[in-house]
């Protein structure tokens, strides 16, 4: 389980795209605490947080065929499911860290990560790193905040439960399928 | 040693695989024959844990693909492309497998020497030309030094000199005493390399044997696959 | 004959778009979002409008149109990003763009084409989409709302045609998906930082997502523009970009 979550946080940090969305955002964040906008900048550090999670899933499945390489290492498809997760998540945190304290906000480090990991969720199940960046950037920036708008009475579940539905659902979607 | 029995699998309405059977031993190279679409990649996809079948069971050394602990030391594999996501290094790419298995660190360097990788071992996967990909592919196979190889199509898009040097390189490892599996369409080339032969088409295994029994009366191999495979080499 | 032949090359752009999964994802996300949303806020739409907080009530019917831009979003990235996609695994540099720039060696024709083809579907899509929209806002909102506009319904669907070429420009030029769909699905949410922008200096009411809205709605943002000057803009920003996207894709290597 140690050896193939490290194989997988060796594959995260590699990964020149994570590294450029990475900078981006810290770019993007720190740009944006000049124009210091009402809701504060987390909304906007969260966009990158995302796209780093469907990366971070995805990219096993953009061109090259690593997924099978990585299923020929690992055939233990649960195990590998986990241990993707776990890498994620560790690699990740202290770099969600910085995010948020560049932010301004070191208290939303717990939430952002929590979206990274959805993210991430959602770029297994979909398999297609564009399509994917679709869903998730439109769920969470229009759709969600159009449902607050329009149905503010319903008591819908917090992040967490989402996260790990999500992680739920893509973990038994990856032990299913053929790759 | 390579066992599969009974092995069908159906995709959608079509039967990709029809009790497939044979057996690959150490020692020797078994050519895996067929034409395009004759069911060699499902059958190997099988036997890697990568596709599940219907019926029947595909054992590497008695065990399943998808049971082992560290899989790399038991069966290296190349299917097609390099495998490896095209924007990171053919040694972080290693590095990950290798890590991955357990396996230590400086077998990276040796199987990018092996394959005559080294000079190029910086470079991203995507810029690797067709032949390097392979290469690559092959690198990665090799990691664990497993007792047992399984290659699909294994000189595609190699150069004349690639070709001779990879079926020098697979016979010294079936003298080594691994068991060797590779298939191919190309009929020279196989009758070059294996030892054993089998012929699928149309998801069935229509013959099986040494080189020597399945040629039989037949001039060449290519005759005798030919021969086997009537019901479709005559679209052409 | 160059007539003829210009024909065939976005009929074969068409088949080509169609012909995508992820195109059609685009169509249908554009032909529902906006009737959708119209029959989701009715509600709190007529509440709005009945407590006098609503704002310029001729612009109610033309809002929804604005969350079915992600159709046209979509197809102009997937029009460009499906020709970067590997074709085969055994062939690490083979892409569609390889076969596509054999059969069409004239790059800068090829550009035209795939423009004019991904015109045509979002200008279909994006009729359907208003013709909808505005019918079902009548039913739903009735007398709420004024009758509505046929010209500013057309300068909607312009809008949207607009969009996807923008969309197609920035995908040439960035020759990723992601880096496009992200930069245009988060300027058309709430947390748009070209809006962001309009706060710090006038001038961003000008950037191309943000002068297109005023094209087909009387209140955007603080600045007042002319629709027919906002028009104008978009459209320069459009076909600026896009000739620098075909420049850059005439010269790189495919």
């Amino acid at each position: 389980m140690i050896r193939t979550a490290y194989a997988e946080g060796l594959k995260l940090v590699t990964l020149p795209s994570l590294r450029l969305t990475l900078a981006l955002t810290w770019a993007v964040v720190l740009l944006l605490r000049l124009a210091d906008p009402a809701g504060g900048v987390v909304p906007y550090a969260r966009i990158g947080t995302l796209v780093l999670g469907v990366l971070a899933a995805g990219h096993e499945y953009q061109a090259g065929g690593q997924i099978r390489t990585s299923l020929l290492a690992v055939p233990r498809r649960p195990l590998l499911a986990v241990a993707k997760i776990a890498a994620l998540a560790v690699v990740a945190a202290p770099f969600v860290l910085v995010t948020a304290l560049l932010a301004g906000e070191p208290g939303a480090t717990g939430g952002l990560l929590l979206d990274l990991l959805l993210a991430a969720a959602v770029g297994t199940v979909v398999r297609h790193p564009v399509g994917a960046t679709g869903v998730v950037l439109t769920a969470y920036e229009i759709g969600v905040p159009l449902i607050r708008t329009h149905l503010p009475d319903v008591a819908w579940p917090t992040s967490p439960v989402w996260t790990a539905a999500a992680i739920l659902i893509s973990v038994a979607t990856f032990c299913r399928r053929e790759a | 040693m390579i066992t599969v029995e009974g092995v069908t699998r159906v995709r959608g309405r079509t039967r990709i695989l029809h009790e497939v059977g044979f057996t690959a031993r150490p020692g020797r190279v078994t050519g895996f024959l067929g034409p395009n679409g004759a069911g060699k990649t499902s059958t190997l996809r099988v036997l890697l844990g990568l596709d599940r079948p219907q019926a029947g069971r595909a054992l590497i050394d008695g065990r399943r693909y998808a049971e082992l602990e560290r899989p790399l030391t038991v069966a290296g594999a190349l299917l097609d492309g390099s495998g490896a996501h095209r924007s990171r290094t053919a040694r972080a790419h290693l590095r990950w497998v290798a890590a991955s298995n357990g396996l230590p660190k400086g077998r990276v360097d040796e199987v990018l020497e092996l394959v005559g990788l080294s000079a190029d071992a910086g470079k991203r996967a995507g810029r690797y030309s067709l032949g390097m990909s392979r290469r690559l592919g092959l690198a990665t196979a090799l990691l664990g030094d497993p007792p047992v190889l399984i290659l699909d199509e294994p000189v595609n898009g190699l150069d004349p000199a690639g070709i001779r040097w990879m079926r020098t390189f697979l016979r010294e490892r079936a003298d080594q005493g691994r068991t060797v599996l590779l298939s191919s369409h190309l009929m020279g080339e196989l009758a070059e390399t294996a030892d054993d032969v089998v012929i699928i088409d149309q998801g069935r295994v229509v013959s099986a044997g040494t080189l020597a029994e399945v040629v039989g009366d037949h001039p060449t191999l290519e005759d005798a696959f030919l021969a086997r495979t009537a019901s479709r080499g005559a679209a052409w | 004959m160059v007539k003829s032949g210009m024909v065939n090359l976005v009929q074969a752009e068409l088949r080509k778009l169609l012909w995508l999964p992820t195109a059609w994802v685009g169509l249908l996300l554009g032909l529902v979002a906006a009737p959708a949303l119209v029959l989701v806020s009715a509600g709190g739409t007529r509440r709005a409008i009945e407590e006098g907080i609503a704002g310029d009530p001729s612009d109610t019917a033309f809002q929804p149109l604005g969350i079915g831009l992600l159709g046209a979003l979509i197809l102009g990235v997937v029009a460009v990003s499906s020709e970067y996609t590997s074709t085969g695994e055994d062939a690490p540099r083979a892409r569609q763009l390889t076969t596509t720039l054999t059969a069409m060696p004239r790059r800068y024709r090829l550009v035209a084409a795939k423009a004019v083809a991904l015109s045509l579907l979002v200008a279909v899509q994006g009729a359907i989409t208003a013709v909808a929209t505005l019918v079902l806002t009548e039913v739903v909102l009735g007398p709420l709302v004024p009758p509505a506009d046929p010209g500013r319904a057309a300068a909607a669907v312009l809008y949207w045609v607009l969009l996807g070429l923008l969309s197609y420009a920035l995908t040439l030029i960035f020759r990723n998906g992601i880096v496009t769909l992200t930069v245009l699905i988060v300027n058309s949410s709430v947390v748009s930082v070209s809006y962001l922008l309009t706060k710090v200096t006038p001038l961003a009411a000008y950037l191309p997502d943000i002068v297109g809205a005023h094209m087909f709605l009387n209140e955007v943002g603080d600045v007042d523009i002319a629709p027919l000057t906002a028009g104008l803009v978009m459209t320069a920003w459009v076909t600026a970009l896009l000739g620098l996207g075909a420049w850059l894709f005439e010269r790189r290597e495919a």
